[in-house]
Order: structure tokens, then C-alpha cells, then sequence
């Protein structure tokens, strides 16, 4: 529909056009500012924690625990030096300190998008069991981590406050 | 022919050229939730009259849903 349009521009008189192919979806996705009756509406960009620790590949596992133990953190992110998330490794999976993440780690875990709607990714997270989960932009860079409890209570709020 | 451009230069045309974003899908998915700052000009109604509305000494980034 976009190029039928920048097409349609062009043959109105506009020689100045541009076509963001990826669209809307894409922007969103990223958590870009938006506008409109859904706008409002909470999603994962209000509660992403954005400091969770993340490692490369060769990087030891003793440094992975002291920080996660640190933060109170049970997954760490294992990014490649793009930042795009490449697994994951758990807290109480680390049992030698000179393991690599590589050996620990949980390849290609599921990610979420910054627009995903809080009530939909709770709905999710209680069908498949699961208490937190990697964020990542439309390109696989890692954004943050979100949890089943800050969502749950950012609902709450949302809720009280409407 | 338009040029396609990523989300990094959309942002770059808007904030440096004051580049116009026009989302061309129907008014009822502008209204549920668009990119800040963008216009809504539904392709079936995009002519004349319609993109009088628009500047056109800037530059025109038209979007829809996504690789549609």
C-alpha cells in the first residue's frame, strides 16, 4: 500500500518522497513514540528493565554470578558485540566459575517487542509458564528484561487509574 | 521513484528536513494507534484535494502496517 501511494505522491507533484517499507509495525515495535486510542494503553515499554546483566560468549561464568547474585537477577543475556541477544544462562546452571557462557548458555530464547500490550504478554506468560522475558527491537538487539510481577502490578495500577 | 528508507533515517528526515509522515491505511487503524506526529491520508482518497494538505517543499514519507 506505501509504494502505491509514494507512487501516487510523485505523479501529484511531490518530488520529495520516501517510503518506510518496514512501517508502522516496526516502529512500534521499537517502542517509538505513537499516538492514537491504543497509544494509551500499557505495554512492556513502561515496565522494561534495561539493566539486566549481559555477557558475550567466552566471557566466565564466575563474573556472571557475582553480577546476577548482585542484582537479584536469575537470567543473565548473552549478546554478541552488535548486542543482539544470542541466549541466556541461569543463575543456579553455573556451577564452575571458569565456564564459558557458551557452555551454559540456552540458545535462542523467545523474545518480545516493546508494543507487546502488558495484558497480552501476562496472558502468555500464564498459558506457558514462564516469569520473565527478553525484550529485543525489531532487529534482535536486546532492549531489557521484563518480569510476571512488574506487569502484574503495573496492570493493577492501570487498572486503578482508569 | 520513492525512496526506501529505515526507521533510523525516518527519524533523521523528521527531526533534521521536518520531513511529513503520512500513514496511508484507513482512518479507523490511524485512529486506534499511528506513529506520533503523523498524518492520516487513506490510499483510496490520496489526490489532489486530499494532499493539498501536505507541504510539498518537505519531504513526504509515506507508511502503511508493514512490508505491504
Amino acid at each position: 500500500m506505501a509504494p502505491r501511494a509514494a507512487a501516487r505522491l510523485e505523479s501529484l507533484g511531490f518530488d520529495k518522497v520516501y517510503e518506510y517499507k518496514a512501517g508502522k509495525e516496526d516502529w512500534l515495535a521499537a517502542g517509538l513514540p505513537s499516538e492514537g486510542r491504543w497509544a494509551a494503553e500499557p505495554t512492556i515499554a513502561s515496565v522494561l528493565r534495561r539493566d539486566v546483566p549481559r555477557f558475550g560468549l567466552e566471557d566466565r561464568a564466575g563474573p556472571i554470578l557475582d553480577s546476577l547474585r548482585a542484582g537479584g537477577w536469575e537470567w543473565a543475556a548473552i549478546v554478541n558485540s552488535a548486542g543482539i541477544l544470542l541466549g541466556r544462562v541461569r543463575a543456579r546452571d553455573i556451577t564452575h566459575p571458569d565456564a564459558t557462557a557458551s557452555s551454559l548458555m540456552e540458545e535462542g530464547p523467545s523474545t518480545y517487542r516493546m508494543n507487546v500490550r502488558l495484558d497480552e504478554l501476562l496472558e502468555r506468560m500464564h498459558d506457558g509458564r514462564f516469569d520473565m522475558a527478553f525484550v529485543t527491537d525489531p532487529d534482535g538487539r536486546l532492549k531489557g528484561q521484563v518480569t510476571r510481577r512488574d506487569i502484574a502490578r503495573a496492570l493493577d495500577a492501570h487498572r486503578k487509574a482508569s | 521513484m520513492a525512496r526506501i528508507i529505515d526507521r533510523d533515517e525516518v527519524r533523521r528526515l523528521v527531526e533534521k528536513e521536518s520531513a511529513q509522515l503520512v500513514e496511508v491505511l484507513p482512518k479507523e487503524e490511524y485512529e486506534s494507534e499511528h506513529i506520533a506526529g503523523a498524518s492520516n491520508l487513506p490510499l483510496p482518497q490520496l489526490n489532489a484535494e486530499t494532499a493539498a494538505r501536505l507541504d510539498a517543499s518537505r519531504p513526504v514519507i509515506a507508511y502503511c502496517h508493514d512490508f505491504q
